[in-house]
């Protein structure tokens, strides 16, 4: 099957790769991709031949995360400030974003994000929700929705960096590389952009020779006991706190005060670019 | 805040609530007045709080009343539609040496001595008391920042985990006195809850080594803490920190906090809370070998710097800092 903002192939036998494609936008998510990803993750999932997923980014990035052009009503985008949901109508849209980083987490196939150039906000949560992340070292990874007034939440951005990092990132929507993201345990590694490939294709192949160890592949032991284990110290009410969390976030209306940032309007006034040019440059000139 | 030196502690269940009436009032009355505080002093410049623990001539060691004044400032900048970030930092040589081992007995602050034989039912209050305060730090709905320098140790670790970030001086010292055998250094608090460690058992909870004390630098490099700087910068790069902060909108700072600290409480930190202060309760209740260092003793006999002396003798391996 072929998508539009997606496309899936298949190396060789055992191995499917998932390649967003919005070059164009820099892979940004929105409710077409959502919707890709999810269905070509499902039409891997039916075919039990393929074992490892490697999901990349077309172009010069992996994903600049939430496509900030969307318009409301959108699952990507939370209303602007004047508007409001119906609440059947909220809860829907948050638990179909639960589900689906939920659905990619718990997928039953390995999972590689493969990660290069920017790496931001839910282009983070793609990252980690894979099994394993690889990125260059010179990937930029972090979250700047909060400057913009949005929030991000992923109960996982406390479970792999721990809490101080957590607010540290999340409170500011400072940008860190790759090497730093790999030692706070963002992603699993980085490496040189060169070898980025390379690296990635070493561990298709581990997991390849791996997997059919009947009843020792990596990937039933990694679902049968980490999982479980996540699950019974919280992880998967975590997830429900966090919807629900993010919920209220959605719908709360909030003025924008005199001579703060307001994202929509800026938008309008300058475009993207230049919306997001102005959303970073106080934080820049403190040197965030 | 009044002092019961001389009071029997079959007693404290009373003087205890007698004391929190006492702290309600003086919030009520500092609500009135416009707040006026003795152990804080307590700055508001634009969209920046600055509480800076005022005792320099005991190192800011925590007392009920610096306590309670602490979390009054904290009160007063959270209600404070202006304010934005808080900054919690120290007068003086030091951020915080930690409870006050001087104060009188019934205070909350100092170990209770367990020659008083204390009922379980009347320390359960007094310690969840006690607990709460590292709680009512970490859920103040504002960023909130500890500017660290010279000492941390003890209780003010306890104050510097409870916020959002931590940001010190290289040569820094944080850590918790007096245990001998297996010392957590940093993480002292991580056996019962220290937000920044979380999850237990990981290689942060033990600050990858097993040290009573570790610098500035070194917890920065473990990502205990957020960033070291060089002491005489440290004022500047907070000051960074807390303008960015400014920059972001309440509301949602509010949320995402509400969201990693909900997250934590799910992992148990609300449940090792209440462990810390059953432990504490055990400890109450312990007896010593002959051959046993005897600290309550000798506070008891020497007073307090024959308690440190002993302390420095005995318990710590690493030269005492007075």
């Amino acid at each position: 099957m072929s998508y539009e903002t997606v496309i899936l192939e298949k190396k060789g036998e055992r191995v499917a790769h998932i390649t967003l494609n919005r070059p164009e936008k820099l892979n940004a998510i929105n409710d077409v991709m959502m919707r890709d990803l999810k269905a070509a993750l499902q039409e891997v999932e039916k075919d039990t031949e393929t074992w490892v997923v490697v999901i990349k980014g077309m172009g010069e990035s992996f994903s600049t995360g939430e496509d900030l052009s969307l318009k409301w009503p959108s699952d990507v985008m939370t209303p602007p400030p004047k508007e409001r949901w119906f609440l059947s109508e909220l809860w829907e849209s948050e638990m179909r974003k639960s589900n689906f980083w939920q659905y990619i987490y718990d997928f039953p196939r390995f999972t590689i994000a493969q990660i290069h150039g920017h790496c931001l906000g839910w282009g983070c949560f793609l990252a980690m929700v894979c099994r394993t992340s690889i990125a260059s070292e010179d990937a930029v990874f972090g979250d700047p929705s909060i400057r913009a007034g949005f929030t991000s939440l992923n109960p996982l951005w406390t479970w792999k960096v721990g809490v101080r990092k957590a607010r540290e990132l999340l409170f500011t929507g400072k940008y860190i590389d790759g090497r730093e993201a790999a030692r706070l345990g963002l992603i699993t590694i980085a490496v040189p952009k060169e070898k980025l490939e390379e690296e990635v294709d070493l561990a298709v192949e581990s997991l390849i020779i791996g997997t059919p160890i009947g009843g020792f592949d990596s990937e039933s032991f990694d679902m049968i006991f980490g999982r479980t284990a996540f699950d019974i110290s919280g992880l998967a009410a975590a997830w429900g706190y966090a919807t629900n969390v993010h919920a209220l976030s959605a719908i709360q209306r909030r003025g924008f005060e005199p001579g703060e940032f307001d994202f929509f309007e800026a938008r309008e006034r300058l475009g993207m670019k230049g919306a997001i040019e102005e959303r970073d440059r106080p934080f820049k000139e403190l040197g965030f | 805040m009044p002092v019961f030196a001389d009071r029997d502690l079959s007693l404290i269940k009373w003087h205890t609530q007698y004391q929190k009436n006492q702290c309600e009032e003086a919030y009520r009355k500092k609500a009135k007045e416009g707040r006026s505080y003795e152990s804080i002093i307590y700055e508001k410049d634009g969209k920046i709080a600055r509480i800076t623990l005022n005792r320099p001539e005991k190192s800011n060691a925590l007392n009920d009343a610096l306590y309670f004044d602490l979390l009054a400032g904290l009160g007063e900048a959270s209600q404070d539609p202006d304010v934005r970030v808080i900054v919690i930092k120290g007068s003086g040589r030091a951020f915080c040496s930690g409870h006050d081992l001087s104060s009188p007995q019934g205070d909350e602050s100092p170990p209770i001595d367990p020659k008083y034989h204390p009922t379980v039912r009347d320390f359960f209050q007094f310690e969840r008391r006690r607990c709460q305060k590292y709680e009512d730090i970490m859920n103040c709905p504002k960023a909130t920042i500890a500017q660290v320098h010279g000492f941390c140790i003890g209780a003010g670790e306890g104050i510097q985990a409870s916020c959002d970030m931590t940001i010190a001086a290289e040569d820094a010292q944080f850590g918790t006195r007096g245990f001998s055998r297996l010392t957590m250094g940093i993480t002292a608090m991580g056996g019962s809850g220290a937000p920044h460690t979380w999850p237990g058992g990981s290689e942060r909870y033990r600050a990858g080594r097993m040290l009573p004390e570790i610098s500035g630098k070194e917890a920065a490099e473990l990502s205990l803490i957020n960033k070291a700087v060089p002491a005489d910068e440290l004022e500047k790069e907070v000051e960074r920190w807390a303008q960015a902060l400014s920059l972001i909108p309440p509301e949602r700072l509010a949320i995402v906090k509400e969201g990693i600290n909900g997250t934590l409480d799910i992992t148990g930190l609300g449940n090792a809370f209440r462990n810390h202060y059953n432990i504490h309760l055990a400890l109450q209740f312990i007896r010593f070998r002959p051959n046993e260092t005897n600290l309550y003793k000798a506070r008891r006999d020497k007073g307090l710097k024959g308690f440190i002396q002993t302390r420095a003798e005995h318990a710590t391996p690493i030269q005492d800092a007075e």
